[in-house]
């Protein structure tokens, strides 16, 4: 595959604020119909690295493309097919919906009647539809309802999101989440950031965590969604944990001040047997469980491993 | 030039849709500043009249700076604008363009306010009229404007705390006027001599607002 005809093409990317190293030689690729989920906790970098992608930002070092063009040249071409969500809303606060859209439509090249269509097909019966006052009496929901209504203007080919559920009500939400699935069968490349794991479960085809300047893929997200797993919680030493550790090959990790072993449901069968085990090693045994594993949990364990 | 038509009529969109005391305020502006400019529209300091209008572009187009530059800023507007599809040069251009308009709009209408004060007190309109040709004082004024629109989109992205940029842009007409007057002791310069140094001055500041909208400056974060 050529760079060119990957949509998202990231190689190398270092950025740093001062002596604050933000992205420490990110790469990533992404190609049409991809739906890729960003993760990672509170000042990892995710904002950062989406102002680099739009060429908002320059990287220190490393190179990125956007359908082929580098962002760093601000081209217009780039943005008019980029769907944008960022952290405000950006939205003209003296004028409506309509007028702001209209203003959006035309700096993109999208004809009149394209925006009126988009706009009945998918907007007219919500509330900001039907409302024609300035967007600055809005509520922060609608105002990000606006700045969803026009990152989707046009159906770009690429889109940009920052957070992009925060504040939606249920409704909007599911809006959302339409308009992703339609972007999609138009072969558009999507890119969330959010907090909200919940969200990038559903939507997303490929997650991909950002922790100290390094982007970590999570591959075959099928197999993270919705696992099964033995969870064993003792209280024992340091020194069990690590003869655990030899002898299972296991992972445990300290949580709510519980020694914590977690086992893959494939691999059942020895869990009698350590359970056994542990017993004879002097271990009190709290908790033997099967767990459903949430997408979240699978994070959360990512970042519990980590520590 | 589409892009920057495109620019000037959100700008407008956005002016015409402001709360409505925003316009009394103007109001109020102009008029007040046409009385005083009236007392210096005699013989002697017609001179002075035309600088004092000058000296009312950083009211006027300061604000305006305020609204279509940092206040944009301040709510994230700009950050979509630069990813908008329009290019760069013309999002700065268009909304320098539109506050040279507007204020050059308003300075006009301050200067025929105090001519009309001066001919209800009993002077002759047309002696007032060839005290300085009507175009030289627009012509002042416009390139006061210019030079205040530029200086405020430069320093919008490039000062941190953007409540001094009304009083960066007095002192530079200040610096400006001021040294113009001192030379003109010296070698006689007229206003016209004072509009092509102000353009001049403003066409660098123009430069350097574009040079940092192109960088990342333009987001480096605010303190208001």
């Amino acid at each position: 595959m050529t760079t060119s005809s990957k949509s998202i093409f990231v190689q190398d990317l270092y950025k740093r604020f001062g002596d604050k190293r933000v992205l420490n030689g990110v790469n990533l690729e992404l190609k049409e119909k991809t739906i890729f989920g960003l993760v990672g906790l509170n000042g990892a970098g995710k904002t950062t690295f989406i102002r680099l992608l739009l060429g908002l930002l320059n990287p220190d070092r490393g190179s990125c493309s956007i359908l082929g063009i580098n962002p760093s040249s601000h081209s217009p071409l780039l943005y008019k097919r980029a769907g944008v969500v960022l952290e405000h809303n950006g939205f003209f606060s003296n004028l409506s919906v309509m007028e702001n859209l209209h203003f959006f439509a035309k700096a993109r090249d999208v004809s009149e009647s394209e925006l009126h269509t988009y706009f009945e097909k998918y907007w007219q019966e919500t509330d900001i539809g039907k409302d024609n006052r300035p967007v600055k009496y809005f509520s922060r929901g609608q105002r990000m309802q606006c700045a969803l209504c026009r990152a989707f203007l046009g159906f770009p080919e690429v889109y940009f999101f920052d957070e992009p559920v925060v504040a939606l009500d249920m409704e909007a939400y599911r809006k959302f989440c339409d308009l992703v699935k339609v972007a999609q069968t138009k072969n558009a490349t999507i890119l969330i950031s959010s907090h909200q794991l919940d969200t990038i479960e559903e939507l997303c085809t490929s997650v991909g965590i950002l922790e100290k300047g390094v982007l970590t893929i999570v591959q075959e997200l099928e197999k993270k969604k919705s696992r099964e797993q033995w969870t064993i919680k003792t209280e024992c030493n340091d020194n069990v944990k690590k003869v655990i550790e030899e002898v299972t090959g296991y992972p445990t990790y300290y949580k709510n001040e519980k020694w914590q072993l977690v086992i893959a449901k494939d691999s059942e069968n020895v869990v009698p047997e350590l359970v056994s085990t542990l017993v004879s090693m002097g271990c009190l045994i709290k908790e033997v469980k099967l767990d459903k594993m949430s997408f979240r949990d699978s994070i959360q364990q990512y970042y519990d491993e980590k520590k | 030039m589409k892009q920057i038509l495109l620019i000037i009529s959100k700008e407008w969109v956005g002016f015409i849709k402001s709360d409505k005391w925003i316009f009394l305020i103007y109001g109020i502006l102009i008029c007040a500043w046409g009385f005083l400019i009236s007392n210096n529209m005699h013989s002697l300091s017609s001179k002075t009249g035309a600088l004092w209008l000058a000296f009312f572009s950083v009211i006027i187009s300061g604000n305006f700076s305020n609204t279509a530059f940092v206040a944009e800023r301040m709510s994230g507007a700009l950050e979509i604008l630069l990813t908008s599809g329009l290019s760069r040069k013309s999002i700065v251009l268009g909304k320098i363009f539109f506050i040279v308009i507007m204020s050059t709009i308003m300075g006009t209408l301050c200067y025929f306010i105090a001519l009309g004060v001066r001919t209800a007190k009993g002077d002759s309109f047309q002696v007032l009229i060839r005290l300085i040709p009507l175009w030289k004082i627009i012509l002042l004024y416009a390139s006061a404007c210019f030079l205040n629109a530029t200086c405020g989109a430069w320093l919008s992205v490039r000062v941190k705390s953007p409540r001094l940029l009304p009083f960066v842009n007095l002192m530079v007409l200040g610096i400006i006027v001021v040294s113009h007057e001192l030379l003109s002791y010296k070698i006689g310069l007229s206003l016209w001599s004072l509009s092509m140094v102000m353009t001049f001055v403003g066409l660098i500041f123009y430069l350097f607002a574009l040079r940092d909208f192109n960088s990342e400056r333009v987001l480096q974060p605010l303190v208001y």
